[in-house]
């Protein structure tokens, strides 16, 4: 009952901020003209609401509720508060997938493939490599991340640099790069819609499995989940959200390690409620912080990465101050 | 009845062997003391008793069935294990943890049943849990959260209880406790306790029997009694006779926490302690 409030309240909250992102914009639009633009009216605040702002909430709210969704899971599964897509450089393998398919040439809608399966090759690497040490350490994840994300960003620049067929898309891939949901259209919208349903639909079947994890993976075990097959589907899971979210946005950091992290002491640690929840506020969050790229400096924008960047990039350090008795 | 038995098992971590040639076997309604210096191979054992490491040589059966055939959730519904190191940075309650144990017989979406939250008050009574079940799991002392994992395996409701070094963090009081408990539990639910035991003293105590490891192999088996005194007549090889003169000699002139005198309790009558008073008496108790 408690669990069903919770989640009642925080979809309320997700829609608010989605009228908010619509009914705000560099255009002032009365919420009349708002409420005639959605059923259909032909004119410019037409065209503004239904071709700009609606996919641009909409998407805002994927990427974030994709982000949170898969920092809930990678930190559930290595047992370390301090990860994320971003964090542990999942986010930059799958923007690596996704400039070499388009400097490749390959359809639009191939790109959020490409992005997905390069999510899944660096979480699995990362998956790899805090295991090593026999424990998931919080600090081996975080070096992975840091190694994934350095190489990532070269081949990216090496891509950029040295491709000709690039040179007329180039400030597009660097906004996008930059993380940003100013050009999405509604095709993008209906592939990414579809991957993250499939992403969520896995975390909320496995979020009990991922309690299990709470004491290592052996233990995990011996309390009836199959480690190998659970932590495939949760990294497979992991790599659907933030492909999806990399595909439509790029980089947008910290939204996946703050908003589960911030969850957790509010509504607990039991990932059944987790799940949804980082879901739903991680979307109303990145709705609002898109409403603040695009008003802040209106006319002009920034990327949405970038607030959640200066927002969250503190949050990430009071973190690891806090933490370090436990790291070391 | 033979719940859980190893025949003639050998591991290994890569290169390195840890057990050579072991035959274990587990009973309902006995407690069996793992002992042994570090690195004797006492964790191996038990993580090849509950399947996490299979047997490079030999074969682990649970209930007449080869254990490597039967599924980790079918395992999970009969064997349940405390483990040693039980630490998470996320703020799960103790009813939370304790209903971890139920995770392997939850429905879809980890949703349960009345059986399941049953269990769990059970297992939330039985260790005491009440007042700290809803306190974080991350804010509690040593002790309480060994208990409250304990508390998680019993709510697994299993036949077979393995457990790795169950009384590190706990004060004697507790110890004597949760010993006690679990001979408790041995003799009402006809439960199959496997723990590995540092304390001779303890498992001398509690323990049916004794199978004391030494270099990955068992160098002595049998009741307390035997075990742990030297005789002449019962099978008793080289490195029985130095782990013996190892650990169990220096043991007679140790102030344990029961005052000296293992050799006085082991020749004469069995000790009967009364962890009720040790309890009362405990220093660090709640």
């Amino acid at each position: 009952m408690r669990t069903l409030s919770i989640l009642a309240f925080l979809a309320a909250a997700l829609i608010v901020s989605a009228a908010a992102g619509i009914l705000v914009g560099a255009v002032a639009i009365g919420p009349g003209d708002v409420l005639a633009a959605l059923f259909g009216s032909n004119d410019t605040s037409g065209t503004i609401i239904r071709e700009l702002r609606l996919p641009r909430v909409l998407g805002a709210a994927l990427v974030g509720g994709s982000l949170a969704t898969a920092g809930a899971l990678l930190q559930g599964l290595l047992r370390n508060p301090l990860a994320d897509p971003f964090v542990t450089g999942t986010s930059a393998g799958a923007t690596l997938a996704a400039v070499a398919a388009i400097v490749l040439g390959l359809a639009a809608p191939l790109v959020p493939l490409a992005a997905f399966a390069g999510a899944l090759v660096t979480v699995t690497l990362v998956w790899r490599l805090a295991r090593l040490g026999g424990g998931t350490t919080v600090l081996t994840v975080l070096l992975a991340g840091v190694v994934l994300t350095s190489f990532a960003g070269a081949v990216v620049t090496f891509l950029l640099v040295s491709s000709d067929r690039l040179a007329l898309q180039l400030r597009a891939v660097l906004g996008w790069l930059q993380g940003g949901v100013s050009v999405i259209s509604w095709p993008e919208l209906g592939v990414a819609a579809l991957v993250v349903a499939l992403g969520l639909g896995f975390a909320l079947v496995l979020a009990y499995r991922v309690d299990a994890y709470a004491f290592g993976e052996e233990t995990a075990a011996t309390l009836g989940v199959d480690p190998d097959r659970t932590t495939t589907a949760v990294l497979g899971a992991t790599a659907l959200l933030s492909g999806a979210a990399v595909a439509l946005a790029g980089l947008v950091g910290f939204v996946g390690l703050v908003i589960p992290h911030a969850l957790r002491f509010v509504i607990g640690a039991t990932h059944r409620r987790l799940v949804p929840a980082s879901f739903l506020t991680g979307a109303a969050a990145l709705v609002l912080a898109d409403l603040g790229a695009r008003t802040i400096i209106a006319p002009a924008e920034l990327p949405v990465g970038a607030i959640t960047g200066l927002i969250g990039a503190p949050f990430f350090l009071a973190l690891l101050v806090r933490s370090r008795r436990i790291v070391i | 009845m033979t719940r859980l038995s190893a025949s003639a098992v050998t591991a290994s971590y890569g290169a390195r062997v840890v057990l050579r040639d072991c035959s274990f076997a587990l009973g309902s309604g006995e407690i069996v003391a793992i002992v042994g210096p570090n690195g004797a191979g006492k964790s191996t054992l038990l993580r090849i008793l509950a399947g996490l490491l299979r047997p490079k040589v030999g074969s682990v059966s649970l209930d007449g069935q080869d254990l490597a055939s039967v599924s980790r959730s079918q395992v999970a519904r009969r064997i349940a294990v405390v483990p040693q190191i039980f630490d998470t940075l996320f703020p799960f309650t103790v009813r939370e943890v304790v209903a971890l144990g139920r995770t392997a017989r939850l429905g879809a979406f980890g949703r349960a049943s009345a059986d399941d939250v049953a269990a769990v008050e059970r297992a939330i009574d039985e260790l005491e849990l009440g007042a700290l079940a809803g306190r974080r799991i991350d804010r509690l002392s040593g002790g309480e959260r060994q208990r409250a994992v304990l508390a998680m395996a019993l709510a697994q409701e299993t036949a077979v209880l393995l457990l790795d070094e169950p009384t590190v963090h706990l004060d004697p009081g507790h110890q004597l406790a949760t010993l006690e408990l679990l001979r408790e539990l041995a003799r009402r639910r006809q439960l199959a306790v496997g723990a590995v035991l540092h304390d001779l003293n303890l498992a001398s105590a509690f323990a049916s029997r004794i199978v004391a490891l030494a270099d990955g192999r068992i160098v002595r088996e049998g009741t307390p009694l035997e075990v742990l005194t030297l005789t002449w007549s019962g099978r008793c090889s080289a490195t029985g006779w130095r782990w013996w003169r190892a650990t169990v000699i220096p043991l007679c002139f140790r102030e344990s926490p029961r005052g000296c005198g293992s050799y006085r309790q082991l020749s004469g009558t069995r000790p009967q302690p009364s962890p009720r008073s040790a309890r009362k008496s405990a220093p660090a108790g709640r």
